[in-house]
C-alpha cells in the first residue's frame, strides 16, 4: 500500500488531494469546511505522501535484514521492549533512517510538481527554476539557481554521513537468521491502527483515479460511464503506455545493475579507496539534487552533440531515468551491503572464487530482496516519470505519463484518469507477478 | 578488451542518432503545441491532403514553454524541422535568438500583416481569446452576479472567488498583462493588478488551471482561454464564457521553419499546407472565427463583434522580461 504513491504520475497525487481537500473537494466542501489545501501545509501533506515510498523502500529493506537473534539476545539480558527497540533495532536501522531522511529532504528541495499544484501562493526554489526554463527559456538563471539548490543538499549529505559514521551495522553473518518475531501485543494494535490509517488514506487517494476515470465529469456529472476509455480526445489513444512499459523494463534492468555495482564499489572498496569512495557516493546522489526540468534540458545540451549523440533514441530516456533515479537505488543497496558480513565474501575469495564470482554467487543471492526492490523502483519510475522525459521523448515515441499530462492540460481529467488507471493496473500486475516469482517473503517491499 | 568495450558501446549508441544526418529527406519532424483534441483533427486533414508527406512525418506535442525550451537546447544540432501552432511571443523571441529560418509560405500573402513577422520568420494561423469562465453552480450557491467587465472584477463581493494564472509561467497570463498595459498604460495597469490582487484566491503557475478549476467548481470565476471553456462545456461542465466588455485580450499561434532543419524541403511543403485553405478550414472546426485568414468562411461568434484590445505583439515580446520581472517583484511572495 505504501508503494502506491510511487505508482501514479507525481502530479496525480496533488490532483487527488485537490479532489479531496480543494475548495470544491469531496471532504472540504462535503463537510462545509472553510479550509483548503492550498499553501505551505498543502505542500507538506502532499510531499509526505508522495515521497513515502522512497523512505519505505530504504527502511523496509534494512529492517527486514536485521538479525532477530540480536534483539532476542538483548531481551535475554534483561532489556525491556523500549530499550531493545531504541538501543538495538533502531540503532541497527540507523543507515536506513538516515538515508530515508536524506533522500526525502533532497527530493522535497527539488520537486516542483506538487508545489505548483497545491502551493497556492507559497513559492519554492524548484518552481522558480521551472519558471525560468519554461516561462522565460532562461537557462543561465535556471542553472545558477540549481547550483544554489545543491548547497543545502550537500549539507544534508554531510550531516547524514556524520550521523551514520563508520560503525558496523552488520546483521547478516554466517550464523544469522531472519525470522519474523511476534510483535508484543501492547504495541501491536496501536501500530496496526497507525499503519492501517495511513494505508486507508492512500487507498482512498488512489481509488479516486479509477473512480475519476469512470464518472462522466468530476464535480458536476457523476453518472458512471466507460466513455473515457475510448480515448477520443487523443490521436495516439493509449498506445504511448506501450512505450512506457519498454522504457520501464530497460531502465529497470540497466538501473538495477548499475546501482548494485556502484554500491558494491562504494561499500566494499571503502578501505582501499578511502576518501574517493565517499566522493563516488556523493556523486551518485547528486542527480537527486536537481529538478527534473534541469535534468531534461541538461541531457539535451549534453547528448545532442558529438561525441555522444543520444537525442532521438530510446537511450537518452533510459540514461536519464537511470541516473536521475539512481540515488535511492544506490542508498538502498549500500544499506543492504552494510548489513552483510564481509567475512562471507572473504570466505568465498579465500576458497578461490574471483571477485566477479564472489559477487554473483555470494553477494547477489543475499541481496535478492534488495535487487527486486530496486528493480521495482526503476520500473515504476520508468512508467510514471514526467518532468525530465518531456524534453527527451522523440517523434513516434511518446510516453504514457506525458500523455496523461497532455490530457490534464487539455481539460480532459476523465481521460487522464483512464490512462492513469491503466498504468496503475500494469504496475500492480507486475509487482504481483514478481512477488509470485521471487516469493514475497524474501522481498521486504513486496510484503503486503 | 576492457578498454574497447566502452568504445564499442559508445559507437552502438551514437549510430542510431547520427544516421539521419546522412539520409536523404525521408522525414519531417514537427514540434507542435496544439492541444491533443484539435491536433487529432488537424492531423487527419493533413493525412488526407498530403498522404505522401504525412507518411514521412511525425510530431512531438507539448505546451509552448517546454517545446521552445527544447528547440533552444537543441540548437547545436536541431531535431525539429517545423514549429506548428506555438505562441507568437515565443516565436518572436526565438526569431531574435536566431533559432528560425525565414520562409514566406505560399498563400501567406492572404494573412493580414499584423499576424506575420515583418521578415517572415513566422506566420500566424490561429487565434485565442481570454475570457471569464464562470461556474454556474458555484455562482448560484454564492449568489454572485456574473462579472461583465474587468472593472466588475474589482467589486469586493468577488473577494476570494477569482483565480488567475502567473505571467512568468503562463503565456495566457503574460498576454493578459501586456493587454492591460496596452489598454490602461503601464502605471494604471499595475494599479489595476494591485486592486485585483485583493480579490484573487489563487495565482496558478499553469495557464490552463483557472479554466479547469472553474470547470470542476474549485473556483466560481477563472480567467481562462475561451477555447478551454468550450472544451469543458462540451464535456458537460456547468460553465459559461463571458467576454469582458471593456476589452478582450487575445493572441495567436503560428508556424516557423527551424534554422538548420534536416529536412527543409519537406518542412516548406508542410508550411505551405499549414496556411492553406484546407488547413484553415480544419482550424476553424475547433476555433470558430479564430483563424488569421479572412477569406475562409467560419462559424461562431465573430471576432469582429468583440472589443479586441489592439495589442502590439512585437512590442509585447520585447517588453516581456521587464514586465514579468516587475510583476514578480510586486506580486510574488
Amino acid at each position: 500500500m505504501s508503494l502506491l504513491p510511487l505508482i501514479s504520475p507525481p502530479f496525480l497525487v496533488s490532483l487527488a488531494f485537490i479532489l479531496l481537500f480543494g475548495r470544491n473537494g469531496a471532504l472540504t466542501h462535503g463537510l462545509g469546511l472553510d479550509w483548503s489545501i492550498y499553501g505551505f501545509h498543502g505542500i507538506v501533506l502532499a510531499q509526505v505522501f508522495t515521497f513515502l515510498p522512497q523512505a519505505y523502500i530504504l527502511l523496509a529493506n534494512v529492517l527486514a535484514n536485521i538479525d532477530v537473534s540480536l534483539e532476542e539476545a538483548a531481551e535475554n539480558l534483561g532489556a525491556g521492549f523500549g530499550v531493545t527497540l531504541w538501543r538495538v533495532t533502531l540503532a541497527l536501522a540507523r543507515p536506513g533512517l538516515a538515508s530515508a531522511a536524506l533522500i526525502v529532504f533532497i527530493l522535497c528541495m527539488t520537486d516542483f510538481g506538487n508545489p505548483i499544484l497545491v502551493g497556492g501562493r507559497y513559492n519554492v526554489l524548484a518552481t522558480e527554476i521551472y519558471s525560468q526554463v519554461i516561462g522565460m527559456n532562461d537557462f543561465a538563471s535556471a542553472s545558477t539557481m540549481s547550483v544554489v539548490l545543491i548547497v543545502p543538499c550537500l549539507a544534508a549529505y554531510l550531516l547524514n554521513a556524520y550521523w551514520v559514521g563508520s560503525r558496523s551495522y552488520v546483521t547478516i553473518s554466517g550464523a544469522s537468521r531472519a525470522a519474523v518475531r511476534p510483535t508484543p501485543a501492547r504495541v501491536r494494535w496501536p501500530l496496526f491502527l497507525a499503519s492501517g490509517g495511513i494505508a486507508l488514506f492512500i487507498g482512498v487517494i488512489y481509488g479516486l483515479i479509477p473512480l475519476g476515470s469512470l464518472v462522466r465529469l468530476w464535480g458536476s456529472d457523476w453518472t458512471l460511464s466507460l466513455q473515457h476509455y475510448g480515448f477520443k480526445s487523443t490521436a495516439e489513444g493509449a498506445w504511448p503506455i506501450v512505450n512506457s512499459v519498454k522504457l520501464a523494463v530497460v531502465s529497470g534492468v540497466v538501473g538495477t545493475a548499475l546501482a548494485l555495482v556502484t554500491a558494491h564499489v562504494i561499500e566494499r572498496r571503502r578501505s582501499v579507496l578511502g576518501g574517493s569512495a565517499r566522493a563516488i557516493e556523493f556523486v551518485s546522489l547528486l542527480p537527486a539534487a536537481l529538478p527534473g526540468t534541469v535534468i531534461g534540458v541538461g541531457y539535451i545540451l549534453a547528448f545532442n552533440v558529438p561525441p555522444l549523440v543520444l537525442t532521438g533514441t530510446v537511450w537518452i530516456l533510459v540514461t536519464s531515468v537511470v541516473f536521475w533515479k539512481l540515488p535511492v537505488a544506490v542508498l538502498a543497496a549500500v544499506n543492504a551491503l552494510k548489513q552483510i558480513d564481509p567475512a562471507l565474501e572473504e570466505a568465498a575469495v579465500s576458497l578461490g572464487a574471483g571477485s566477479v564470482r564472489t559477487f554473483t554467487k555470494v553477494v547477489l543471492p543475499l541481496l535478492t530482496g534488495t535487487v527486486f526492490s530496486i528493480f521495482v523502483y526503476f520500473f515504476i519510475n520508468g512508467m510514471v516519470t514526467v518532468s525530465a522525459v518531456i524534453f527527451l521523448i522523440y517523434p513516434g515515441f511518446n510516453l504514457g505519463s506525458v500523455a496523461i499530462l497532455a490530457q490534464v492540460e487539455n481539460g480532459y481529467p476523465g481521460v487522464a484518469c483512464a490512462l492513469g488507471t491503466i498504468i496503475l493496473a500494469i504496475v500492480i500486475g507486475t509487482v504481483l507477478v514478481l512477488r509470485a516469482l521471487v516469493g514475497g517473503d524474501r522481498v521486504a517491499i513486496l510484503k503486503m | 578488451m576492457r578498454r574497447i568495450l566502452p568504445l564499442l558501446l559508445a559507437i552502438v549508441l551514437v549510430l542510431p542518432g547520427a544516421a539521419p544526418v546522412f539520409a536523404a529527406e525521408d522525414k519531417l519532424v514537427i514540434y507542435t503545441a496544439y492541444e491533443e483534441n484539435e491536433l487529432k483533427d488537424f492531423w487527419e486533414q493533413f493525412k488526407k491532403d498530403l498522404p505522401d508527406l504525412a507518411a514521412k512525418a511525425s510530431y512531438i506535442r507539448a505546451s509552448t514553454g517546454p517545446i521552445m525550451a527544447r528547440v533552444e537546447a537543441e540548437r547545436a544540432n536541431p531535431q525539429a524541422d517545423v514549429l506548428w501552432g506555438v505562441f507568437n511571443d515565443y516565436l518572436t523571441g526565438s526569431a531574435k535568438k536566431g533559432l528560425l529560418d525565414p520562409y514566406a509560405a505560399k498563400d501567406s500573402n492572404l494573412i493580414a500583416a499584423r499576424f506575420k513577422h515583418p521578415e517572415n520568420a513566422w506566420q500566424g494561423v490561429t487565434l485565442l481569446t481570454v475570457a471569464f469562465a464562470t461556474n454556474q453552480k458555484k455562482m448560484a450557491e454564492l449568489k454572485l452576479p456574473p462579472p461583465r467587465s474587468w472593472a466588475d472584477l474589482l467589486d469586493p463581493r468577488y473577494k476570494g472567488h477569482i483565480v488567475m494564472s502567473n505571467p512568468s509561467t503562463s503565456g495566457t497570463a503574460y498576454l493578459l498583462l501586456a493587454a492591460h498595459v496596452t489598454r490602461l498604460g503601464e502605471d494604471k495597469a499595475f494599479a489595476y493588478y494591485d486592486a485585483l490582487d485583493r480579490n484573487l484566491s489563487q495565482v496558478t503557475k499553469s495557464g490552463g488551471a483557472p479554466g479547469r478549476m472553474a470547470a470542476s467548481g474549485e473556483t466560481p470565476i477563472g480567467v481562462a482561454l475561451a477555447y478551454e471553456v468550450e472544451v469543458a462545456k462540451k464535456q458537460g461542465a456547468p460553465i459559461d464564457v463571458i467576454f469582458p466588455s471593456d476589452g478582450v485580450a487575445w493572441t495567436f499561434e503560428g508556424n516557423a521553419l527551424v534554422k538548420g532543419a534536416k529536412n527543409p524541403q519537406n518542412a516548406r511543403r508542410f508550411l505551405d499546407w499549414a496556411v492553406g485553405r484546407s488547413a484553415m478550414t480544419a482550424y476553424a472546426g475547433w476555433r470558430g472565427a479564430g483563424i488569421t485568414r479572412s477569406d475562409v468562411p467560419v462559424s461562431g461568434q465573430k471576432i469582429s463583434e468583440m472589443n479586441l484590445i489592439n495589442l502590439d505583439f512585437v512590442k509585447a515580446a520585447e517588453d516581456k522580461d521587464r514586465l514579468v520581472k516587475k510583476w514578480l517583484e510586486k506580486f510574488s511572495r
